[in-house]
């Protein structure tokens, strides 16, 4: 008797399950956003912006799945063949996602195109065609300690600064005797992702016209040699050291510790310095120019909508609501690590985060994305360990540019 | 003649040996504490350094000696402390920051999720496991053996080969982001159940002789007889499936990775070190790793004797 109200009852509630989808399915469509969790503040201001996406677009529900080790789970479900709607990716994933075909070209949906920092466009376009509006970027800018340059009776870095000004600057912080013990000019890793940057300071590039990688070759030769020779020697004549050397986890976390007086890094640092190191006073300012100009670093993420979709239409829509003038004004206001990737909502990130985040703001019109091409892990790992070879003395500059570029052409042979 | 020329010697040896030996236990000893050191002092400063507000973590990871009495991290304005008001030499103010923001972060629905895992995992591994051992040591049926050899094959396939194609079945199934999602793949492994059959071989058989003699049924002899005497084996398998269940990260994020609310606290403990790593928030962080770990180490602490019976049982030191 139980069992068979229990039946009725359940088969009842299942029938008005399938009702209730029936009914909604008729004019209610559902996307899945997903993208992987930052802070809680950008979660939640994430999640605003859906809100009112829904509320302007009664007719489309978007389902948000941030989610941990993104990576792997967005892989797992191209894999599968059923993915979401819209994601996130990283400038570094970019090609081999389009190579997969799972992500559709946006070049006749995306609005206001010319907006964007044309650095991040060219990032996300394939043959001059923009595939995924960027959602947010980073730069890499000079941080320094104004404690330490105030000590040693030195003006501040400006934006006009060279590689010389550089140099002079640390040589005159460590002769001036004022650093506390132990303490560095300047703190630089081995990184390559931090390398670039002198590297496209020094006039190299990484792609030709014909989109082929063109990193130490022909003319950009000399210019990974030069922007090599000057870092080693920054570190052999001790007036930098990298972040372990500073028995640090990061080169950010170094100069927080006062243990430089100097580093580069991007705009993550602006919140991390101010909760983890309040009593530290410190200023920013543009990289320094090199012999080819001015260059820096960007790292951004873009909002794709996946290719194989049911609903492509509804997708744009909200990717072009989260990246439009107005989007990108609603992620400048609330001031967090990233910036917008439209050139028109520069000022307001900067009126949000402060004056430390103009630095950050201005390397957008030069900025240039070190990605290297699918597959170029060996060649990453070759250049990498050249690099820490040549800031210890072990190598020299042209040797590691031979061996690296020796490995590029090796993995484009392939 | 032999016997004396024999025993000086030894004799000699027995004096610098007695030596040799003192020297080889102290060294032994040194070798183990620095050995015990390296183990133990990561989770000392784990512990320590998720009871600090983050300019203390930065400033003095090192400081190990609370005083007594919490802080708040920041001042009536909102600013952070400096590290200098909250750290001197080895000694730290102690703070609850990381733990507050931790359970903000919805931390005790995660640690729910992976208590209902791992126990709806292990009670259907126990009672699958075991009926499948008995069965394969037990009943002799066509094909026995090739189940048990394809069973003791699937052991061979490394888990990431299989993610996809999980991935794939269960979303046909519909049952991605529920917990039966979760539970039912993992609801029975080839070890438990080659460690059930191998346990379930060495009991004689005269004992099930004397239940069938009795008339009981092949059910009641399993439950009433055979179970009970089985808790070496049973005790092993309930040990490794709540490890494994507590620490398991790609099944969890593969099927309930786009689900926050099942979320376990593998799930929610990786996203809390959010996108990029360098921006991690420590205390946060540790509090969670500590939160995580504590119910392992009492498990542990609680069942040792078994943890150290088990493995010599199964000849395994987990799975």
């Amino acid at each position: 008797m139980r069992r068979s109200r229990f039946a009725i009852l359940s088969m009842a509630a299942l029938a008005a399950l399938a009702l209730s989808a029936g009914v909604f399915a008729q004019d209610t469509v559902t996307i899945t956003l997903m993208g992987h969790g930052s802070s809680t503040a950008e979660d939640e201001a994430l999640n605003a912006a859906v809100a009112a996406f829904e509320e302007a677009n009664p007719g489309i529900d978007v389902d948000v799945q941030l989610v941990p080790d993104y990576d792997t789970v967005l892989q797992t479900a191209f894999a599968s063949g059923d993915y979401p709607e819209v994601f996130y990716t990283g400038q570094s994933l970019f090609r081999q996602y389009v190579d997969a075909g799972v992500i559709a070209n946006g070049s006749a949906m995306i609005e206001d195109p010319e907006g964007f920092y044309p650095a991040l466009a060219s990032v996300y376009s394939v043959d001059g065609e923009l595939y995924c509006p960027p959602k947010d970027f980073s730069n890499l800018a000079l941080e320094y300690n104004t404690d330490y340059f105030d000590a040693a009776g030195l003006d501040y870095p400006t934006a006009d600064w060279t590689w010389d000004d550089l140099r002079a600057a640390a040589e005159a912080l460590a002769a001036s005797g004022t650093l506390p013990e132990g303490t560095v000019p300047f703190a630089l890793n081995p990184d390559i992702d931090r390398w670039f940057a002198f590297y496209v300071q020094a006039g190299g590039t990484f792609y030709d016209d014909e989109g082929n990688f063109v990193f130490g070759e022909e003319d950009n030769y000399d210019a990974a040699v030069s922007a090599l020779d000057f870092t080693a020697a920054l570190t052999q004549d001790g007036l930098a050291a990298s972040s372990s050397d500073l028995s640090a986890g990061w080169p950010g976390e170094a100069f927080g510790q006062g243990k430089a007086a100097m580093t580069m890094e991007g705009n993550w640092v602006i919140s991390y310095l101010n909760d983890t190191f309040p009593d530290v006073n410190w200023g920013t300012t543009e990289l320094p120019a090199g012999p080819g100009g001015e260059g820096t670093l960007t790292f951004s993420e873009a909002y794709c909508v996946g290719a194989d979709n049911e609903h492509p239409e509804e997708s744009w829509a909200l990717v072009n609501f989260l990246t439009n003038e107005a989007g990108a004004e609603r992620v400048a206001v609330e001031g967090f690590g990233p910036m917008p990737s439209r050139e028109a909502a520069g000022a307001t990130w900067v009126e949000a985060v402060g004056p430390v985040g103009e630095a950050f703001v201005a390397g957008g019109a030069y900025a240039t994305a070190p990605v290297t091409p699918a597959g170029f892990g060996e060649f990453r790992d070759a250049l990498g360990n050249g690099i820490g070879e040549a800031f210890r003395g072990e190598a020299d500059a042209a040797d590691v540019i031979d061996e690296a570029v020796e490995v590029s052409q090796e993995l484009k042979a392939e | 003649m032999s016997a004396t020329t024999l025993e000086q010697p030894v004799q000699n040896t027995s004096t610098t040996g007695k030596l040799i030996r003192r020297i080889l236990g102290i060294a032994g000893i040194l070798f183990l504490a620095i050995v015990a050191a390296v183990e133990i002092v990561p989770f000392v400063f784990t512990i320590v350094n998720s009871a600090k507000c983050l300019p203390a973590i930065n400033a003095a990871p090192w400081a190990f000696v609370p005083s007594s009495g919490f802080i708040d991290c920041r001042n009536e304005e909102g600013r952070p402390l400096p590290a200098s008001a909250m750290t001197s030499g080895v000694t730290f103010q102690p703070s609850l920051e990381g733990y507050q923001m931790v359970i903000a972060e919805d931390l005790p629905r995660w640690f729910m999720n992976s208590v209902i895992f791992a126990a709806a995992i292990t009670i259907c591994r126990i009672l699958i496991d075991s009926l499948a051992g008995y069965s394969l040591a037990r009943l002799k049926f066509p094909g026995n053996r090739l189940i048990f050899f394809i069973i003791l094959g699937t052991l061979m396939i490394p888990g990431v080969v299989l993610i996809v194609p999980r991935f794939i079945l269960l979303k046909q199934l519909g049952i991605l982001n529920t917990y039966q999602g979760l539970i039912i793949p993992l609801a029975a492994d080839a070890f438990g159940i080659f460690l059930m059959k191998q346990f379930f071989e060495s009991i004689p058989k005269e004992l099930e002789e004397a239940a069938e003699v009795d008339g009981a049924s092949r059910l009641t002899t399993f439950f009433r007889i055979i179970l009970p005497i089985s808790t070496p084996a049973l005790t092993a398998l309930t040990i490794f499936s709540i490890q494994g269940m507590w620490n398991n990260f790609m099944d969890a994020l593969i099927i309930v990775g786009t689900s926050p609310s099942l979320w376990t606290l593998t799930l929610g403990l990786t996203s809390l070190q959010g996108a990029g790593g360098e921006t991690l928030i420590w205390n946060l962080f540790l509090a969670g790793a500590v939160i995580t770990t504590v119910p392992m180490a009492i498990v542990f602490f609680a069942f040792q004797r078994y943890f150290v019976e088990g493995t010599s049982y199964s000849g395994l030191a987990g799975q």
